[in-house]
């Protein structure tokens, strides 16, 4: 088990989530691995913090009307339940049907010769835009202060291949790469290669630099964190690099990788 | 035989209420959830009976989210630090780690209500968690 696999089962661990082989697999990694076993003391003290939490009583109002619901009123229902047996219909319901349904003929065929206005058109909610702006074109280099988290989605459209190396005496990385992606994790320096997907990197202790590149128009999304403190800084690579911004660019809005999460 | 409210109804709304921080917006969701289980057939047997009702009650918060901007641009009810970090996560990440808190699930449960593999969804939670522990850690600025 690789310590991005593992720390994937952490919180999992933490809600008594996780079938008995992964649960055995991951403590068999925390315990030979430091980085990741900090990394479980810092989430369940996370996971405690979230323990006194109080919802309040479900109003009694509320109660009452879904109570007042046949959903709830009634019990449960079963799908795959006997189906009951054939009722007998009466004659005279018959033919009293057969005539409704004679009329009710009658009455569409009337209606189809008449005007249909047009249905006017609903609309739609729209999510608010998330103004986006070029913080770099061309060759660059990322480079975050101690603390900072950032997270990064290459290839919007088209295909990225980000590499780089970060240097990290503390921190966590995570991604969730598809199959076939090379996601390489060293002791010490931090290597990472990714074609797809997302990714996401935490630091502490010292600084992170990223190069990127990629075919002259590909993209790459980065969102920086709340504990980011410092500029970008771009050097070297070959993608553009959007960040949130001042103006939103081409024709198609992108969204945020991480929906309904505000830019710091 | 348990009713659905007694059978979901708590955590329905503690889930509700911590998805969207305002009682209000609480009640919203889990009438929209229980008006779309009048027309939905539940399974009958369980696990896959308490999946289809999250289902439907994870839809209705999403729905109530996207459509009242305006409720949430009131902010949470309660001051309590734990509902402002939990409301800072994206939704992504935060109704991961509120299924896996309140809805008492397996990582299988919790990737069919959330469309996933059981992998993806625990490292959605995972990464929730980890970005309220690193806010407990960064002093505010």
């Amino acid at each position: 088990m690789t310590c991005s696999e593992a720390q994937d089962l952490l919180a999992g661990a933490l809600a008594d989530a996780l079938a008995a082989p992964e649960r055995t697999a991951l403590e068999s990694h925390l315990g030979a691995c430091a980085p990741c076993m900090a990394a479980g003391r810092r989430l369940r003290e996370a996971w405690t913090f979230l323990d006194g939490l109080q919802p309040p009583a479900v109003p009694m109002n509320l109660g009452q009307r879904l109570k007042a619901t046949p959903t709830v009123q009634a019990a449960p229902e079963v799908v795959h339940e006997p189906a009951p047996p054939p009722m007998r219909i009466p004659r005279k319901l018959l033919f009293a049907l057969a005539l409704l349904l004679c009329l009710a003929a009658g009455a569409a065929w009337e209606y189809r010769h008449l005007p249909v206005p047009p249905a006017p058109p609903k609309p739609l909610p729209e999510a608010p835009p998330i103004p986006w702006s070029h913080e770099g074109i061309g060759p660059m280099t990322l480079t975050a202060v101690p603390g900072a988290e950032l997270w990064a989605e290459p290839a919007s459209h088209g295909s990225l291949a980000a590499s780089g190396t970060l240097r990290l005496d503390e921190g966590l990385l995570w991604g969730t790469p598809p199959s076939g992606q090379d996601l390489r994790l060293q002791a010490g320096a931090w290597a990472l290669t990714i074609t797809r997907g997302r990714f996401s990197v935490r630091v502490s202790g010292t600084a992170v630099v990223l190069s990127c590149h990629g075919p002259a128009d590909s993209l790459a999304v980065v969102e920086r964190g709340p504990g980011f403190q410092g500029p970008l800084v771009l050097t070297d690579g070959t993608c553009v690099l959007l960040v949130p911004g001042r103006s939103p660019i081409g024709p198609k809005p992108l969204r945020s990788p991480y929906p309904g999460e505000s830019p710091p | 035989m348990k009713t659905l409210l007694e059978e979901f109804g708590r955590p329905a709304w503690e889930f509700a209420w911590t998805y969207t921080g305002r009682s209000d917006a609480a009640s919203s969701c889990l009438a929209e959830a229980f008006k779309r289980l009048g027309s939905a057939r539940l399974p009958a047997a369980q696990p896959e009976r308490r999946r289809a009702f999250w289902k439907i009650l994870l839809a209705a918060c999403r729905q109530q989210t996207s459509l009242s901007a305006s409720a949430s641009a009131r902010g949470p009810e309660s001051g309590d630090p734990r509902l402002a970090a939990l409301l800072d996560l994206s939704l992504e990440f935060r109704e991961a780690l509120l299924l896996l808190r309140y809805h008492d699930a397996s990582a299988q449960d919790l990737a069919e209500v959330l469309g996933c593999t059981p992998v993806e969804a625990l490292g959605k939670a995972q990464r929730g968690l980890s970005r309220i522990a690193l806010a407990r850690a960064m002093p505010a600025p």
